[in-house]
């Protein structure tokens, strides 16, 4: 029982620094909006409306890295079809909200978005998980990309979510603090799943599935649980994406955004849970970051300083940045 | 009826008769030793007996009941444990960890009790971890238990892998070659271990091994396999002067 208080404990203790983070950035605004969901109406000082985005950009990145280290670099799954699950999420959110609860109160939107994205993702994913998995490898990389591609392609000739043109006038509510505890939520989440007999369980199938077997592991059914948690994750993802930008275009889950999430993995060290949070950041930042720079040069190489500096990483710690290291906070003890 | 029973069981890769017509019986408490040229498809007898390969005919029976058409993972749930010759243990796990797998599927931690450390996760985790401790114990490498396992000695390597089949509380175990690439020392200790624990467990213990000393010294009952048949079954005595045996390991005069 104690232990349960615990983990209430730390959720209170994470939603209230949330609160006050939201109170603060809202500019010391106490309406209900301001505090938990709405996004500041106007920006104070403390922070401008840029940093702001890329702070939730991080943020949904980092939910994404963690859920692709889940199956990639636990459960040893190569798949490379993340901005599909992520366009799920996307459009269902974005059309539960616009289409079925237009007048709904913001913070009904959210949750309802949020968890129908999700729910709806994760069901694509146990489909996609069952019918594929008996592949390995390369193999099952291959399916999911062509999946994630025939998504976009679906996406883009539904009509009614705005097909070429893209979807618009999604309601903007994304804010900080509330993105913030879920992605730290989900980090913990996928901790503890990891050290759990669920995590060991897949850990013992990327080493060895024969061996796995031999122990009395239902190698695909382990497979299946881990494709749904991080499908539903990504859905998840993709719906604070659909509300932080109130506007999807299908070019943005293109093969390109999985590409991008497998490096971030890579970068950080496949494998690591730490280095998935860390290869987000420096992904997510580094681009944003280097608009400075440009703005000092006046030629633009921002491109290929972050082409470099990925090369660069790659050559000098091809193990990843963590390698399988943890964080303390992260690490199984 | 036996415990374990291979009834006229055959397997052909295309034209490759890997066993023919093997009829094996195993009673329950027993130690038994499978030996035979290689290639004679001692292996190929465990991946049949784990369910990696169906039998192309014949039936593999535990405890009256059918093995084939099993996956892997039912039967090794059904108590059938076993280690590889070529050991595959999960490296990058802990000593530890290796063996906490193996209480997979006794374990009954959901994922939302996985989630918030409920009293149930903590309780069945520290109860899998203790098991896990004396089973390392029982091998003698319980002070290595937070080493990744791939940086363990070769002959320790071989002992995580018993302590790890372990785990299932198998009712038979399927010792592949475990004395293989063990120096005298190591093999002398590993012998005296594998009968200590089948007598302590009452399992039954198949094993496979070309180390006859082993052999001769520990198994009860002794099957020779040669080209996947069967040649004869017997104690250490009557296979030692089995002119069949002599024929397959020495030749004809």
């Amino acid at each position: 029982m104690s232990k349960l208080n615990k983990t209430v404990l730390l959720f209170l203790i994470f939603a209230a620094v949330a609160v006050v983070l939201n109170f603060v950035l809202s500019g010391f605004s106490v309406t209900p909006g301001a505090l938990f969901y709405e996004k500041p109406g106007r920006f104070t000082g403390l922070i401008s409306p840029y940093y702001y985005s890329v702070m939730i950009l991080l943020c949904i990145n980092v939910i994404l890295s963690v859920s692709l280290a889940l199956l990639n670099g636990f459960t040893g799954l190569f798949t490379m079809g993340h901005a599909g699950f992520m366009a799920i999420g996307a459009y269902t959110s974005a059309s539960v909200v616009y289409f079925l609860l237009p007048t709904a109160p913001f913070f009904i939107q959210l949750i309802a978005g949020a968890l129908a994205a999700g729910a709806f993702s994760g069901l694509v994913g146990f489909f996609i998980g069952t019918s594929s998995l008996r592949l390995n490898g390369d193999y099952l990389g291959m399916v999911t990309l062509g999946f994630s591609e025939i998504i976009r392609i679906i996406l883009l000739n539904i009509d009614a979510v705005g097909g070429a043109r893209g979807f618009s006038d999604i309601p903007v509510y994304m804010n900080l603090g509330s993105v913030l505890l879920i992605t730290v939520i989900t980090i913990m989440v996928i901790k503890r799943i990891r050290d759990g007999r669920l995590g060991r369980a897949m850990l013992a199938i990327k080493e060895n599935e024969m061996a796995a077997n031999m122990m009395g592991i239902n190698p695909l059914n382990i497979k299946v649980k881990a494709f749904v948690i991080s499908s539903f994750m990504a859905g998840m993802a993709g719906s604070f994406f659909a509300h932080s930008e109130g506007y999807l275009s299908t070019q943005t889950f293109s093969f390109a955004k999985s590409f991008e999430v497998i490096a971030m993995n890579v970068v950080g060290g496949l494998g690591s849970l730490s280095g998935a949070i860390m290869g987000a950041g420096i992904l997510t930042v580094l681009p944003e970051a280097l608009r400075k720079v440009q703005d000092i040069t006046g030629v633009d190489l921002r491109m290929v300083i972050y082409a470099l500096t990925m090369v660069l990483i790659m050559i000098l710690r091809p193990q990843g940045l963590m390698g399988n290291k943890e964080w303390k906070w992260l690490s199984s003890k | 009826m036996a415990f374990l029973e291979i009834n006229d069981m055959s397997l052909e890769f295309g034209g490759v008769k890997a066993c023919q017509n093997v009829n094996m019986k195993l009673e329950p408490g027993i130690l038994y030793g499978l030996i035979g040229p290689n290639g004679a498809g001692k292996s190929t007898i465990f991946n049949v007996l784990t369910g990696i390969y169906p039998p192309t005919r014949g039936d593999v029976k535990l405890g009256g009941e059918s093995l084939v058409g099993h996956k892997p993972y039912e039967i090794a749930q059904r108590g059938v444990g076993r280690t590889f010759q070529n050991i595959r243990l999960f490296k990058e796990l802990t000593v530890l960890q290796n063996v906490m797998v193996a209480f997979y599927s006794s374990s009954h931690s959901t994922i939302a009790d996985m989630v918030f450390e409920s009293k149930n996760f903590h309780n069945e985790e520290s109860e899998v971890k203790t098991k896990a401790l004396e089973l390392l114990k029982v091998m003698g490498i319980e002070d290595l238990a937070e080493v990744p396992a791939g940086g363990l000695p070769y002959g320790k390597q071989r002992k995580l892998e018993i302590a790890r089949a372990l785990g299932l509380n198998p009712k038979i175990l399927l010792l592949d070659e475990p004395a293989a690439g063990l120096n005298p020392t190591e093999t002398k200790e590993l012998t005296d271990l594998i009968r200590k624990i089948q007598k302590d467990r009452n399992i039954t213990v198949l094993l496979i091994e070309h180390d006859m000393g082993l052999v001769m010294k520990i198994c009860e009952k002794i099957f020779v396999l040669v080209q996947g048949q069967l040649v004869c079954e017997g104690t250490a005595d009557i296979i030692q002067n089995d002119k069949r045996v002599i024929e397959a390991y020495l030749g004809v005069d």
